[in-house]
């Protein structure tokens, strides 16, 4: 790895984690009028192996995702994952109807979605750039459906692209009222940590 | 009248055990439709062997930048042939471990002498015509197999031997006088004995043949020869320009060499010798 | 049912005469399999990007396509020269997020690529259930060559592939 993980910027890794996703899941709570919390977020060196143990999801099991290329002072890639029931918990909420499958998913579904992404992630960075003054841009998110591991493999893959390692933060979130969880991922690419640490000053 | 050949083979039947592994990799060479699970069940037979294959696997020579915990890792990285000929190599060399600090530091020699003389061997068959190299690199390894079990077996130290050779005596001579029998005749009774393929019991009975005889692989034996010949003088300090001049005709006619060539074949083991992470075995 | 091998990502597994080979939610990665019909022997590479950057690939070299072909020669003892009586098996290499403003399309470029090398080592493509917009999972059964193939909302593929891998099938 090029920038060396002590325990101190793993810290700050996580920190960053939850100050960033507090401003997105708040977002959330004022989109929909339902109280989201996040679970502790989790920083980790991906190497191939350690993949089927990101977003506690059965491989194969349906999964709707965004990703969102986010470009400059800490570039990465920001995606979110939704089990389907917790999708279909978003849809019911925020448009009062479900699809009953993937054959019914139409713009409409997605748009919610990607909106969803749009709000938190845009969120998400601007906490991260109150903190840090960087300026950091997001590009309006893709969108997919389909089976959990070609979903998230996709997302990663893509993030590994022209790197030796891959680090992701993910936090986890969920809501009382709802069957419901939902997991947000940052990508960071690892080149670019050395100037995060730099302005935490550590 | 039992000769001495027989009774120390006898001997060597009744009490050196072929460790299992070697038998089957042997076998494994000579089988064109071998396959990668045979040589996983072969080692997963005996879980030390793994081990050690894997700790050869992980030392510094190969310079993987992350530790391999598999056998299957190793397959992936190196190959099949390469596992396959640490497997075998790793399993010989507890045929040449000895007991006393003494025999150990001879042994070790022997060993040392082997694993150059199996590198060099599948160094020279790769660029010769009609030589499999894992033929030669298994043969190569095996050569000497006589030494260690006439110092075991041969019922007289072997250190007899080599007070003979210090007065000058020729070692095959030198056995004889002490043992009633060579290495190479008990490397071939041995090897006969254990079901050897047959390419593989001349190779280790005929790598001192000054002529040639009615030999199903004459390649074979002169790259061993040839082998030999290049690892002793390798370990010598310092190596005459002359150095093949004392090669028999037959062999240099049969792999078609020339002094050019032959000097190409020995800067190349040389090389070979100093790379290969092979040589650092049991040491 | 045999036991079946899973490749993960980056990841070489194989089989010799029996057993089930196959690749779980396969996105932009190429499932890659190569077939011996001489020794019935079968390995494959879940590649994840078609070219290696560094020197990553010395590990794991199954994680690119440059790196695997190789690998996958190596694990099944042929030189490229002998190579061309393998047959290859292609699954994968779907772009699920299609609405990206700026795409690097790595599972077209991981097909491309794994097509390319399987023409220079002169190897049929026997079968393939590559590109689109959506994920793959799929099982390969050595003994038997059928392939199964499932994607979400799609019907399930089957085929029957030891015509063409040169199969004999023992009398049950």
């Amino acid at each position: 790895m090029t920038t060396t993980l002590n325990d101190l910027r793993t810290d700050a890794l996580r920190e960053i984690g939850n100050i960033g996703l507090g401003g997105a899941v708040t977002a959330l709570s004022d989109l929909t009028g339902v109280l989201f919390t996040l679970e502790a977020p989790q920083v980790m060196q991906i190497d191939t192996s350690t993949l089927p143990q990101l977003c506690c999801v059965s491989p194969e099991s349906l999964v709707v995702g965004t990703v969102s290329r986010v470009n400059g002072d800490w570039p990465g890639e920001g995606a979110f994952l939704f089990p389907w029931q917790s999708a279909c918990v978003l849809w019911q909420i925020l448009v009062q109807m479900q699809p009953s499958g993937l054959e019914e998913l139409n713009e409409l579904y997605q748009s919610v979605i990607n909106e969803v992404s749009n709000i938190m992630l845009g969120n998400y960075l601007q906490a991260i750039s109150q903190m840090t003054g960087f300026t950091l841009h997001m590009e309006p998110p893709a969108f997919a459906a389909d089976m959990a591991m070609a979903v998230l493999s996709s997302i990663l893959v893509e993030a590994l692209y022209g790197q030796r390692e891959l680090l992701a933060i993910e936090t986890a979130f969920k809501t009382p009222e709802h069957e419901f969880k939902g997991y947000f991922l940052y990508l960071p690419e690892t080149g670019n940590l050395e100037k995060l640490f730099g302005v935490l000053g550590i | 009248m039992v000769t001495q050949t027989q009774s120390i083979v006898q001997k060597v039947k009744e009490l050196a055990v072929l460790p299992q592994v070697v038998h089957q990799i042997i076998h494994l060479t000579s089988n064109p439709n071998a396959n990668v699970r045979d040589l996983e069940r072969l080692i997963s037979i005996d879980q030390g062997m793994s081990t050690r294959v894997l700790n050869t696997v992980n030392s510094a020579y190969y310079g993987f930048s992350r530790k391999i915990a598999s056998v299957k890792d190793a397959v992936v990285l190196l190959g099949f042939k390469a596992v396959r000929n640490l497997a075998m190599t790793v399993s010989v060399f507890d045929m040449f471990v000895g007991k006393t600090d003494r025999q150990n530091l001879r042994r070790g020699k022997w060993w040392r002498h082997s694993i150059d003389t199996a590198l060099c061997a599948r160094l020279i068959a790769s660029q010769v015509d009609g030589v499999s190299a894992d033929e030669a690199y298994t043969a190569g390894l095996l050569h000497d197999i006589g030494k260690p079990l006439l110092d075991r077996y041969g019922g007289t130290p072997y250190e007899q031997v080599e007070e003979w050779m210090q007065q000058g005596m020729p070692e095959l001579e030198a056995e004889r006088r002490v043992f009633g029998c060579d290495h190479t005749e008990v490397g071939r009774a041995v090897s006969l004995h254990w079901g050897f393929p047959e390419k593989l019991v001349e190779a280790i009975g005929e790598h001192h043949a000054d002529s040639p005889g009615a030999w199903n692989d004459t390649g074979l034996i002169g790259v061993v020869i040839l082998a030999n010949h290049i690892a002793h003088i390798l370990r010598q300090p310092d190596t005459p320009d002359d150095w093949w001049f004392y090669l028999p005709n037959w062999l240099t006619e049969t792999l078609h060499l020339n002094p050019q060539r032959l000097q190409s074949l020995y800067l190349g083991c040389e090389a070979e010798i100093q790379s290969s992470p092979m040589a650092a075995l049991g040491r | 049912m045999a036991t079946v091998k899973l490749a993960g990502m980056g990841e070489i597994v194989w089989a010799c005469g029996a057993g089930v080979l196959g690749c779980i939610g396969l996105g932009s990665c190429v499932g890659t399999l190569l077939f011996d019909p001489r020794t019935q022997m079968a390995a494959l590479a879940h590649v994840m990007l078609p070219e290696a950057h560094d020197q990553d690939a010395l590990t794991t070299p199954g994680k690119y396509a440059t790196t695997a072909l190789p690998a996958l020669l190596r694990v099944m003892d042929l030189s490229p020269a002998l190579a061309s009586r393998l047959k290859a098996i292609l699954i994968g290499g779907g772009e699920l997020f299609q609405n990206r403003s700026q795409t690097l399309r790595i599972g077209e470029r991981n097909v491309e690529k794994v097509h390319q090398l399987l023409r220079e080592l002169r190897i049929d493509v026997v079968f393939e259930h590559t590109r689109g917009s959506f994920g793959r999972s799929f099982e390969f059964d050595v003994a038997t060559g059928f392939i199964k193939v499932r994607a979400v909302g799609a019907s399930t593929v089957e085929k029957d592939l030891a015509a063409v891998l040169g199969i004999q099938r023992r009398a049950a």
